[in-house]
């Protein structure tokens, strides 16, 4: 393989080949990565903290290891990056939030260590929404993350400095972590791809909660097999946290590169077809979308679902109950230790009765039984909608930024199933739409083989933002 | 389809943040009045009638774990 592409361009599988192939090396990659950081970062604030020397010495154990013959697995000499509520020994992890803005941990996370085992490379830590629920704040200790796609607009959130560095090509893989649409939200926005795995596939120990529940780890990438290879390394049972699944690692990449023949494919196209925000562009995008997954193989049919407003009530009120639980001492005693928006989002549970707590997990029992039992007892996976339109400018949020909705990502929260956010096209401000593809619980196989199969005919993923193309590394 | 019951006012809101021993900071009594108000506006859905089935132990059904 001669390498004709920059090297921050190259995905993790093919980067992976060379590396061992011995035609780039781990330090290469990871100064193009820093390149492209140096770059584009000062415009983007996708980064709260740079860990140059850490990324260089990584990079030099990782080609020690080749040279020396030792392979652990598809990251070794990949660089990537963590949102800043994965704890990582010895490295600041704040949650973007003045309240931590000195908190060093003493150990990684169950997932940065994994990371680090499997011969990673870690950049940095990336920016979030203040502790994964505020919004696109200014007044907290760094700025908010900027759309790559257009500056003026935000990311989406809350791990919205993961999906700019990914959009902006700074690297191909980043953690995110969804509780409502974390992951799903900023990559639809972004233009990234993004897996919330199987709620208990992925250990989250370590990772600063928002909500004990509905916390779910996974990756952002430029690619659906760059997610897949990460979940590879960074899945697998922990008996320390208590969410976690005593499952089988399947092989992620065993179905890439099938057609679709034999799967049938749920389209929830009622789900949100009457909501009045929809941007009619985003409904072109998704029926095309459906459209070709048909002409791929796939048996695409209209289903009904329950009512999102269902699904959404049940989401809010545990996110918001068992958040307000993880940050009652503080909020109360350092109301302005925390931004303007965190606290308007986290004190707003305290206004929730026990009853209306239990009355949601009773309903999301129901919820997911429909969901599980009901349609994915009879269909592959489902074909649901991300965001009911793009990224909505930094101007649009005022003073009281839980104004602004447009996410349809907590049903699967509230269920736990896998849940894919894959670009779809971009709309006509130039600004990326996506849907999502939702499959059985610990089935991301599947899911990964529908978004690969559409990645590939669509080409979608392989267009990046006009700045960061034009930027020194690339 | 659900009925949703009348909204709290703020006076309701700031009594059940006294409740909660909570007092907001004057400069942000409004937006936390406003995000409890959504909060609450859809807590209607949660009061439906439901199977007996329906109660919160083991929502999920996971894996078996040691």
């Amino acid at each position: 393989m001669s390498i004709s592409r920059p090297l921050n361009h190259l995905s993790i599988a093919e980067a992976g080949k060379a590396l061992r192939a011995g035609e780039v090396t781990a330090l290469a990659l990871t100064e193009a990565a820093l390149t492209q950081i140096a770059e584009v970062d000062p415009e983007v604030h996708a980064f709260v903290l740079l860990t140059t020397e850490r990324a260089l010495a990584d990079a030099s154990k990782a080609d020690a290891a080749f040279a020396s013959g030792v392979d652990k697995g598809p990251m070794q000499g990949i660089p990537y990056a963590l949102k800043d509520i994965y704890g990582t020994a010895g490295i600041r992890t704040t949650a973007h939030s003045n309240l931590l803005r000195d908190n060093v941990p003493s150990e990684d996370s169950v997932v940065a260590a994994k990371l680090a085992e499997g011969g990673g490379v870690l950049l940095g830590k990336v920016g979030t929404f203040e502790f994964a629920i505020g919004g696109p704040s200014f007044d907290l200790p760094f700025p908010p993350a900027r759309n790559p796609w257009n500056l003026d607009h935000f990311t989406g959130g809350s791990s919205s400095g993961s999906a700019a560095a990914v959009a902006a090509g700074m690297m191909r893989m980043t953690m995110g972590s969804d509780t409502g649409g974390s992951i799903r939200g900023p990559a639809a926005f972004c233009g990234t791809v993004g897996l919330k795995p199987t709620y208990g596939r992925v250990s989250r120990r370590g990772v600063l909660p928002l909500a004990y529940s509905l916390d779910h780890c996974g990756p952002l990438s430029w690619s659906v097999e760059d997610s897949a290879l990460t979940m590879q390394v960074i899945s697998g049972y922990d008996p320390l946290d208590p969410a976690s699944a005593k499952v089988p690692v399947p092989d992620f990449t065993a179905s890439l590169g099938q057609d679709l023949a034999g799967l049938r494919i749920g389209y929830t196209r009622k789900f949100y077809l009457e909501n009045p925000f929809l941007d009619p562009e985003a409904t072109q995008a998704l029926d095309a979308a459906a459209q070709q997954m048909a002409a791929l193989g796939a048996l695409v049919e209209e289903v009904d679902m329950p009512p999102f407003e269902q699904f959404d009530a049940a989401c809010r009120v545990i996110m918001f109950g068992e958040a307000y639980a993880i940050h009652e001492t503080d909020i109360k005693t350092r109301p302005h230790a925390y931004g303007r928006y965190a606290y308007q989002h986290l004190i707003s549970g305290a206004v929730l009765s026990a009853a209306d707590y239990v009355q949601a997990q009773r309903l999301r029992r129901e919820l997911t039984a429909a969901v599980n039992q009901g349609l994915l007892g009879t269909f592959d996976a489902l074909l649901a909608p991300n965001a009911l339109g793009t990224a909505a400018p930094f101007s649009d949020f005022g003073p009281d930024a839980g104004r602004w909705g447009g996410m349809l990502t907590g049903p699967f929260n509230v269920t736990g199933n896998p849940a894919l956010a894959l670009p779809i096209g971009f709309a006509s401000n130039g600004l990326p739409l996506s849907v999502q593809i939702v499959g059985r619980p610990f089935d991301e196989v599947t899911v990964l083989r529908i978004g690969a199969a559409y990645e590939a005919v669509a080409g979608v993923t392989q267009q990046r933002p006009q700045f960061a193309l034009q930027a020194k590394a690339a | 389809m659900s009925q949703p019951s009348p909204l709290p006012d703020t006076s309701e809101i700031e009594q059940r943040l006294r409740n909660a021993g909570i007092v907001p900071p004057a400069d942000r009594a409004a937006g936390t009045y406003a995000s409890a108000q959504r909060l609450l506006a859809v807590v209607h859905w949660l009061r439906q009638p439901r199977t007996v089935a329906a109660e919160p132990s083991n929502t999920f059904t996971l894996a078996s774990k040691d």
